[in-house]
């Protein structure tokens, strides 16, 4: 799913103003949500410590870069100063690389295990090495190897090494990929790397069909190039994009294949930082520092961006550097603020971790503990939920798991769980299931023998006949007609006065009353709305309003096509026509709260063929209301699509003018207000 | 600065100390240095002199022991722009707004024209200032007494042109003449002028009226803008006219002398100033009634008290962050750009636009007006209290470095007239307006006085607690035992298929065996308070405007069951009273009682919640009606307590009835109130604002920390210092914590009182409602902690003893040591590593209680 108007909606999702005080931190800490479809606060998962401005007596020039060398110490891109500060975590200056005849701008830095240092500098176009003690050792320059591309622009920006000694570039407007060189013969070129594709929306294939590939119309659909990268222990490397798509967070194996999709994204990353526990960690330049799993998981959202300039720690304004240890201490390096702030974990981020590695270890027994404690501290933590529901699951304790995977929104677990409770559920109760049934069986069959003989369920029938012949009973009752046989029912509502406008909208009710309850309250696994949403308006409208837009723009097409159908018939049979889908939603309702994953595939046919059925049967129903050919009936059924797009742009439309002319007369009123009334 | 001459200082500073603790030793008054230069000594305590510079006003305090001096302006002016040196050399500066420019100018006595007059007293003495050019004076009185400089500002005394309405109008050349100007008397409302036409019909020009249009014609309108009359002008008029003024008794007044010109006798209006005072003039001749164009904005007074140098001295700052902050006088080399500022209790909603609310916390709101200036080398503090005034003022603190001033410095800004933005419609745009009105307020600053060891943040904190108590503040509260406070949230509301359903969270009964189970296990003292007890729940049922317990909790008669089950198990239980905020969907027919900004637009805050998307607030006197009608219920319904939240957390300006009203009306009809609230009940405020805690039993939801500016050095429990022992104070949730030892440690630091939000249902069942941000409350899940945490805090307050008072603090590093008044001393380590302190040894996130007996 894609997540780029993910950020919009947490802004409108969430969370009350009487918020509880979370004194100190000047963000909120989120975490993803049932079906994470939606954010919920946590708890502070790392507070802020300190700011870092000054190192000695030195100071930072907007920096573009930020690593953690294998020394321990925090290797900054002082581009503006246009050299390379070493500091140590607490801040002391350590030592500083400068090269007056080479470095220009550096823009990314690298330090390999021998702390030999990497800086890709933009202006030297080149990515320059120096040994441990500072000199100059060589540099890597535009590959001349054809594939490279004699056009393509090679502006170095960010650079990473793998344990080969291969090295990763990124060019600045190199959409290519990530340009890959081995240390071999003193550069050589070995391919693009990791290349994001460009997505062409449905609306650009329209505007390419209607303005031709080159027109402008038709915009950028070249891909985003990568805007920072990192690599991990195993050589995965990890690449970062201003997009908020699928590109904005990926991890590439050797091959420079993806293998991981985040469950949400934010935009505008330019960082990214990998521990040796896997977590990966990325900040978007607003300051929006996100913490996933390493199965990508979004675990943490937090982090502020300081547009008051209240100056306080946890607030950025420009991120471009992001290094996070092993203690899960987070560096924050900003080129606006030209400092470096210091995160760390709470106690709560603490028992996260620790729970995660176990989980992640297979330890889901031993998770349990952690577990249950972060739903102590926060019930609505849905990892903790899912968690502590495998070790409920593993543990053979199904219906708490159950409950457990329900809090989390994880429905494969749950329907896993729901399998196992429903088999034990069945096993136990086998023996008085069988008994009822057989029970009633016995029941039945003997009330017909005592009917044969004494007539006993005579009252009953003369009660049912009684019931059947009020007329409007009758009328709603012959829709099972249409099921049976179609035409004989078109023909009876036609011309034998069978059915009536009232028991069409009698009908109609009872498939919005059907159409509501599947909707709010199918099983936890095939419900599609999201808990605790109600939209019973929206509903009203979109069954009742979309039936009379359809039947009166069908009426409308009818007439010029010389239909013999008068709106009365259209609108009764259209109804009648729904008769399938009345007839089978309840069997999916209530399927949908027995069945688990394993069954889906029963009500993916119920709905198949009940959908199909009612398309079948009104387009019966049209051809013989009219008595049109079938070829003429699908081209009125286009005609009315058409109609209805018509209606509802000139719907649009005329919304948009009243809007307007409202704004107009409020803004007139206020003129007039400030004007000649208010003068405080 | 180098390590010589830091080491040097040191050594002095110690030297002066130990002379000083001398000098009291043997009671002999150190040898005073001479007045200082261009001072003259204006009075004396038995502490300090106070000396004054006439021209600038400015004051320095000179230590009587120590001989230390403390300045209240800039003695070496060489940096800075004008603007600057003008701001930091006077003692008291004012910015003015000109005309209808919306940018306020500054005013100072270095670079404005100004006559200073004095009156001496016995150890004060009145300035009256007057800003010759603008037409701006007001009167300052200093007097130093016992504990400090009292400087105050009568808001009777400030005379600003805008009081003194001109009538101008044309001479021969066309050139505009004031003709005669008339002094309002004080009040608004009966600033008038009468404007008598030559066929003797009268007008009366008050603030609401104005007069427009020169070129052709004058037209007098009243207040909704119909015109009443127009008076054409003629354009031509050669002939020669005169002025005639008469008094009230009729008799010929003089004008000024450029007025005096000739005037046609037989066309003229008479304008008679509320004193009696006429003034007749052609009408042809009548340009305008207008206003001088210099109108006051906000005062400092002594902006640059106890100020500090970069790199010259040693101390801190106090900011009221949180609890209170300390910023270092330590060279920041440019390190920071802006200042700390911040409104006296919170945003004034009233005039500023509050920003969406996205991601970020807000920093902390000022609770107290209160700032410090802390000198440890020369052993001298000056802590600031805004007394009177703080309704308008802004706390304002600059680290050094800040707009490139090599000074650390502090004040408090009152504003007396705001520039605002008048938006024109939803799509319009808005014009930069004033409010004409001037904010009605009193100003009185209190600089208490410390030296010796008392100048640190905790001699200040125990000097503000004296001072507090001295006035009374506490004189409600009574001494409650130790106890914790639990609060349950009854219902929530959700949406449901049809409209909303009730979320119970906690039923009457529910809470009742919560508490039983908490006495049984050992919480003796227990505080108990109900939120989202009403119908509609926590966030459907406001304003709580009416004794109505929700149905689904158990009603009426639920609660009172649980009421009596309170009182016999001694729990004081109180009801929640939210009369401030509105929800227009569950009480439609407040809609019209919803509080206005002074623009006249019904302010709102989006909630982000997924049941009621906005929530309004009550104006203050739909605020007093819904409070009286809630109130009196539950004191029939034998209901002991309440607790206050809402009107207790805001102040501003805001506009009713068609009039603008300032804060300070604002902050009266709340305490009445509470005040009346108070008389026969046990009323809790949630977070107040300091101007109520003397309405009191108890104050909640403290602020265990501050904002985290880059700036500050640490954060220091000053509040809980200044409260302790005066009345009981209980800090924020300990639900939401996410280092929950370390707050627990916070919690025997300050020896404060801990709250827990509870419910019986998990939370999970609120995550769609519209606090689904509670997300820990299960009290399954936190009885144990509150048993766990109320017996060790418990021993604490025995070991204190009933009467026990927080005397000393100290932290250093991760560690810290508070001293209380029977001698106990509390050791913390907030490391995650073992520290020692005072040979004590404290493992990672420890505290050790020492008994002032020593065991």
């Amino acid at each position: 799913m894609k997540r780029i108007a993910a950020w919009l909606l947490l802004l409108i999702l969430l969370l009350a103003l009487c918020m509880p005080a979370q004194a100190a931190t000047p963000y909120r800490t989120f975490t993803l949500g049932v079906d994470k479809f939606d954010m919920v606060e946590t708890q502070t998962a790392y507070e802020p410590v300190r700011t870092m401005i000054r190192f000695g007596e030195e100071t930072l020039k907007m920096p573009s870069d930020m690593r953690l060398g294998p020394d321990g110490n925090l290797y900054i891109a002082d581009t503006g100063n246009k050299r390379v500060l070493v500091i140590t975590k607490e801040g002391e200056f350590v030592r500083e690389i400068t090269d007056k005849r080479n470095m220009k701008s550096p823009m990314g830095i690298y330090v390999d295990d021998a702390l030999n240092l990497y800086v890709a500098d933009e202006k030297a176009r080149a990515v320059l090495v120096y040994d441990a003690e500072g000199n100059f050792v060589m540099e890597y320059v535009k590959p001349t190897h054809q594939l490279f591309g004699e056009t393509a622009p090679y502006v170095p920006q960010k650079v990473v090494l793998d344990k080969r000694g291969n090295l990763y570039i990124v060019s600045k407007g190199n959409t290519n990929g990530v340009v890959q060189i081995s240390p071999v013969g003193g550069g050589e070129f070995l391919g693009y790397y990791g290349a994001n594709t460009s997505r062409i929306s449905v609306l650009t294939h329209i505007r390419r069909f209607l303005f031709g590939k080159d027109s402008a119309v038709v915009g950028n659909i070249v891909p985003i190039s990568v805007r920072n990268l990192t690599i991990d222990e195993k050589g995965m490397v990890y690449t970062v994009t201003e997009a908020g798509d699928d590109s904005a967070l990926r991890r590439l194996n050797v091959a420079g294949k993806n293998t991981m999709t985040p469950d949400w994204q934010v935009d505008l990353n330019t960082s990214v930082a990998v521990n040796s526990y896997g977590s990966i960690f990325t900040a978007n330049a607003n300051g929006t520092i996100m913490e996933y799993t390493s199965e990508g998981d979004m675990l943490f959202l937090f982090g502020a961006n300081d547009v008051l300039s209240e100056q306080r720690t946890g607030m950025f304004k420009s991120v471009e550097g992001l290094v996070v240890d092993d203690d899960y201490t987070i560096f924050v390096l900003d080129a606006n603020l030209n400092s470096i702030q210091v995160l760390r974990p709470t106690e709560f981020a603490d028992l996260v971790h620790r729970a995660f590695t176990l989980f992640q270890e297979g330890k889901y027994a031993e998770s349990k503990a952690p577990w249950s404690e972060v739903l102590r501290m926060n019930s609505l933590f849905t990892y903790a939920s899912t968690g502590l529901g495998e070790a409920l699951y593993r543990e053979g304790n199904y219906e708490e798991a159950m409950e457990a995977f329900r809090n989390g929104g994880y429905r494969q677990g749950y329907s896993d769980a729901w399998w196992e409770h429903r088999s034990n559920l069945l096993h136990a109760n086998i023996d008085k299931v069988i008994y009822v049934l057989v029970g009633l069986v016995v029941v039945w069959q003997l009330l017909k023998l005592l009917d044969r003989k004494f007539g006993i369920l005579k009252p009953l029938r003369w009660i049912r006949e009684k019931i059947l012949s009020v007329k409007l009973i009758d009328q709603v009752l012959y829709g099972f007609q249409m099921l049976r046989n179609p035409y004989d029912a078109c023909y009876g509502i036609k011309h034998e006065k069978r059915a009536s406008v009232l028991s069409a909208l009698i009908l109609l009710v009872i498939f919005f009353v059907e159409f509501v309850a599947n909707k709010y309250f199918s099983g936890f696994l095939f419900k599609t709305m999201p808990d605790g949403y109600y939209e019973l308006l929206n509903d009203f409208l979109m069954v009742f309003g979309v039936y009379a837009l359809l039947t009166i723009c069908c009426y409308l097409v009818c007439t010029i096509t010389d239909g013999e159908a008068r709106f009365r018939d259209l609108f009764i049979t259209a109804a009648y026509a729904l008769m399938p889908m009345i007839v089978f939603q309840p069997i999916v309702l209530l399927l949908s709260n027995v069945l688990s994953f394993n069954e889906e595939f029963f009500i993916t046919l119920i709905n198949v063929v009940s959908i199909g059925w009612t398309a079948l049967l009104i387009v019966l129903m049209l051809m013989y209301q009219n008595d049109f050919t079938m070829k003429k009936t699908l081209k009125t059924i286009v005609l009315t699509l058409f109609c209805v797009l018509v209606v509802v742009a000139l719907v649009v439309v005329l919304y948009m003018l009243i809007s307007q002319l409202v704004d107009f007369i409020a803004s007139i009123y206020g003129e007039v207000v400030y004007r000649f009334v208010k003068k405080v | 600065m180098s390590r010589r001459f830091k080491l040097l200082s040191l050594l002095l500073a110690c030297l002066l100390a130990f002379g000083s603790c001398m000098a009291y030793g043997e009671e002999i008054a150190a040898p005073l240095a001479a007045a200082p230069e261009g001072y003259i000594p204006v009075g004396e305590n038995s502490r300090f002199i106070l000396y004054l510079r006439q021209d600038t006003m400015a004051l320095t305090i000179q230590s009587k022991a120590s001989g230390q001096l403390l300045y209240s302006t800039v003695q070496d002016a060489n940096t800075g722009n004008a603007t600057w040196k003008g701001f930091y050399q006077s003692g008291v500066v004012i910015e003015y707004l000109e005309d209808v420019k919306d940018k306020p100018i500054q005013a100072d006595f270095i670079n404005n024209a100004n006559t200073i007059t004095y009156d001496f007293g016995e150890n004060a003495f009145t300035a009256h200032i007057t800003y010759t050019e603008l037409g701006i004076s007001f009167d300052v009185q200093v007097a130093l007494d016992e504990d400090g400089i009292h400087v105050h500002l009568p808001s009777d005394s400030i005379v600003e042109t805008k009081d003194e309405t001109s009538l101008v109008m044309l001479d021969e050349n066309g050139q505009e003449v004031t003709v005669a100007t008339a002094k309002y008397t004080k009040s608004a409302e009966e600033s008038e002028f009468v404007l008598t036409t030559g066929d003797g019909s009268s007008y009366k020009l008050n603030k609401s009226y104005y007069v427009s249009g020169k070129a052709t014609e004058v037209t007098v309108k009243d207040s909704a803008g119909t015109s009443q009359v127009t008076l054409p002008l003629t354009k031509e008029l050669s002939a020669p006219f005169t002025v005639y003024a008469t008094d009230a008794a009729g008799k010929a007044v003089e004008l000024d002398a450029a007025a005096i010109a000739s005037v046609q006798q037989n066309l003229f209006i008479t304008a008679t100033a509320l004193d009696g005072s006429q003034i007749r003039i052609p009408k042809e001749r009548f340009v305008s009634v207008s206003e001088y164009s210099y109108t006051i904005s906000s005062v400092y007074l002594y902006p640059f008290m106890g100020h500090s140098v970069a790199g010259e001295g040693q101390g801190y700052m106090l900011i009221p962050d949180g609890q209170g902050a300390l910023v270092s006088f330590e060279d920041n080399e440019g390190r920071y750009s802006s200042p700390y500022d911040k409104q006296v209790y919170g945003m004034n909603i009233g005039v500023e636009d509050q920003m969406a609310s996205d991601t970020r916390v807000p920093a902390e709101d000022v609770l107290a007006p209160f700032y410090g200036m802390v000198h440890t080398d020369k052993q001298i503090a000056v802590l600031s209290i805004v007394e009177e005034g703080d309704a308008g003022a802004r706390i304002q603190a600059y680290p050094n470095g800040v707009r490139n001033l090599p000074f650390d410095w502090a004040t408090a800004k009152f504003t007396y007239r705001f520039v605002y933005n008048q938006p024109m419609g939803p799509s319009a745009g808005a014009v930069a307006t004033r409010n004409a009105h001037r904010r009605q307020f009193d100003l009185t600053q209190h600089f208490l006085l410390e030296e010796g060891q008392s100048a640190s943040y905790a001699g200040l904190a125990v000097a503000y607690r004296d001072y507090l108590t001295r006035k009374g503040t506490f004189a409600k509260a009574e001494e409650r035992p130790f106890d914790v406070r639990v609060e349950f949230l009854g219902a929530e509301r959700e949406n449901y298929i049809l409209g909303k359903q009730d979320v119970v969270m906690t039923t009457f009964a529910e809470a009742q065996e919560m508490l039983t189970t908490l006495k049984q296990a050992g919480v003796e003292n227990i505080s108990a308070v109900y939120r989202g007890w009403q119908t509609n729940g926590l966030t459907g049922g406001v304003p709580t405007g009416s004794y109505s317990p929700a149905r689904s909790l158990g009603g009426e008669k639920g609660f009172a069951e649980l009421n009596e089950a309170c009182r016999e198990m001694n729990v004081e239980l109180s009801l929640e009273a939210d009369v401030l905020s509105l929800n227009t969907e569950t009480h439609p027919t407040l809609t019209f009682s919803a509080f206005k900004k002074i623009t006249s637009q019904t302010w709102s805050k989006p909630t982000f919640g997924m049941v009621y998307d906005t929530l309004h607030y009550l104006t203050p006197v739909a605020s007093r009606d819904q409070a009286a009608g809630l109130l009196k219920q539950v004191r029939a319904a034998g209901i002991e307590g309440v607790a206050f939240t809402g009107i207790t957390q805001l102040l501003a300006d805001y506009y009713h009835k068609d009039a603008y009203h300032d804060s300070s009306e604002m902050a009266a009809i709340y305490t009445e109130i509470i005040a009346g609230a108070g008389e026969e009940m046990n009323v809790s405020l949630v977070r107040p604002n300091a101007y109520l805690w003397p309405l009191a039993d108890a104050i909640t939801d403290l602020p265990i920390a501050g904002s985290d500016y880059n700036y500050t050095d640490a954060e220091v429990p000053f509040l809980t210092i200044a409260l302790s022992g005066q009345v009981p104070y209980y800090v924020e949730y300990a639900n939401f914590q996410a280092n929950t030892n370390e707050f627990f440690l916070h919690l025997m630091e300050q020896g404060a009182r801990p709250s827990f939000l509870l419910t019986w249902e998990d939370p999970i069942k609120l995550q769609n409602s519209n606090s689904s941000d509670i997300y820990s409350s299960r009290f399954e899940l936190y009885e144990g902690l509150i048993a766990s945490w109320y017996s060790e805090l418990n021993a604490l307050y025995r070991t204190v003893g009933p009467d026990g008072v927080i005397t000393d603090h100290v932290r250093t590093g991760d560690v810290a040591k508070v001293t209380w008044s029977n001698g106990t001393q509390v050791y913390l380590n907030f490391g995650d590593k073992p520290a020692t302190m005072d040979g004590i040894t404290l493992e990672k996130l420890d505290y050790k209680v020492v008994s002032g007996n020593g065991n």
